[in-house]
């Protein structure tokens, strides 16, 4: 056997629960391998030494709590009965998961752009287009920032 | 047969029956379900649970098995619903550091002859063991917990886990092998 079977093997050597001739393989490997050894005596110290016989006690109250439970079941018809115990049985604290889930949610929607924001924008630029076109604008190179006619005139060379 | 006339007492509505089956039997729910969950507030609570079913069901009980058996199985299952619904709770509501294996709330039993460094280490073995076997699959652990902790023999263990008893006998099996390395890493963190 490898050192990791022997290791593996242990509990099982502290419960007595192996076969006579693997129990006695391994007290010989432990007579002989110190690290193996040692391991032995860690999970000897652990494994034997905590007190799994003993028994816990619960409250003396129990009993009175659930006489109360048991009285109130038989004064409670079975659908309303029923009922609690399924209202009872959802998890009342999914808040912040869904505040997280619904915040990704919000995110991803204001994040995507609209298709119709993007043709809103070409539709006016077309219509100044042929506003330019229509009142002979494009002969006037230069005008004043500001007025009607520059701003159109921009938008025209912008669409060329 | 003695089972039995307490059965049918309770199935007649004799409080006193009821009493008497919850008074030689608490110790036992309580134990495992506090075994399974590492938390003395949780066992109690589903302690209060298994005697509750345990008082509806007695009509339909066969007498197929042992009443300790019956109740043992149903410890068991309300004590793993009871840790998946918290898991779910934890996650649910974003605490990741909750201990899920209750050491956190390891209460060890009152010793007190026991000099102050002895109830040290008696601590940090008990909580070092059921951080080792929280860590368990659900199964090994379940197998582990009672053979180890209730002395139940692998026919019994088979017939409150509903599986073979060659199943308990791997499933005990491959449960120590995975607890000497975690109690073995466990120890070295110390």
């Amino acid at each position: 056997m490898t050192h990791t079977e022997i290791q593996q093997q242990l509990l099982r050597y502290l419960d007595g629960d192996l076969p006579d001739e693997t129990m006695q393989q391994i007290r010989e490997h432990l007579s002989a391998c110190p690290i193996c050894a040692e391991r032995h005596t860690v999970l000897a110290s652990l494994w034997l030494s905590e007190s799994r016989l003993e028994k816990r006690k619960p409250s003396p109250f129990l009993w009175t709590r659930l006489q109360a439970r048991i009285k109130e079941y038989e004064q409670t018809p079975a659908f309303v009965w029923d009922l609690r115990r399924t209202v009872q049985g959802i998890p009342l604290r999914p808040f912040p998961a869904l505040a997280v889930l619904a915040a990704i949610v919000l995110g991803i929607y204001i994040g995507t752009p609209r298709e119709s924001q993007n043709y809103g924008h070409r539709q006016l630029a077309s219509q100044s287009s042929a506003a330019v076109e229509e009142l002979g604008l494009d002969q006037f190179d230069v005008l004043p920032p500001g007025a009607l006619g520059s701003t159109l005139v921009r938008i025209s060379n912008t669409q060329k | 047969m003695q089972e039995q006339d307490l059965i049918e007492r309770i199935r007649t509505g004799d409080p006193r029956a009821f009493k008497e089956l919850y008074e030689s039997s608490v110790t036992m729910v309580y134990n495992v379900c506090f075994r399974m969950l590492g938390d003395p507030h949780d066992a109690e609570d589903v302690t209060q649970e298994v005697f509750f079913e345990a008082y509806k069901s007695l009509k339909r009980f066969r007498f197929e098995s042992k009443l300790s058996t019956w109740l043992y199985r149903i410890a068991v299952n309300r004590s793993l619903n009871h840790q998946r619904k918290r898991k779910l709770e934890r996650w649910l509501s974003l605490d990741f550091n909750a201990s899920e294996d209750g050491t956190d709330n390891l209460d060890v039993p009152d010793a007190s002859e026991e000099s102050p460094n002895g109830m040290m280490e008696k601590k940090d073995t008990e909580r070092i063991v059921q951080e080792a076997i929280g860590k368990l699959p659900e199964r090994q652990r379940t197998a582990l917990l009672l053979h180890r902790y209730e002395d139940l023999s692998y026919q019994e263990i088979a017939k409150i886990m509903d599986v073979s008893v060659a199943s308990v006998e791997s499933l005990l099996h491959r449960a120590k092998q995975t607890l000497a390395k975690n109690l073995l890493s466990l120890n070295k963190e110390l």
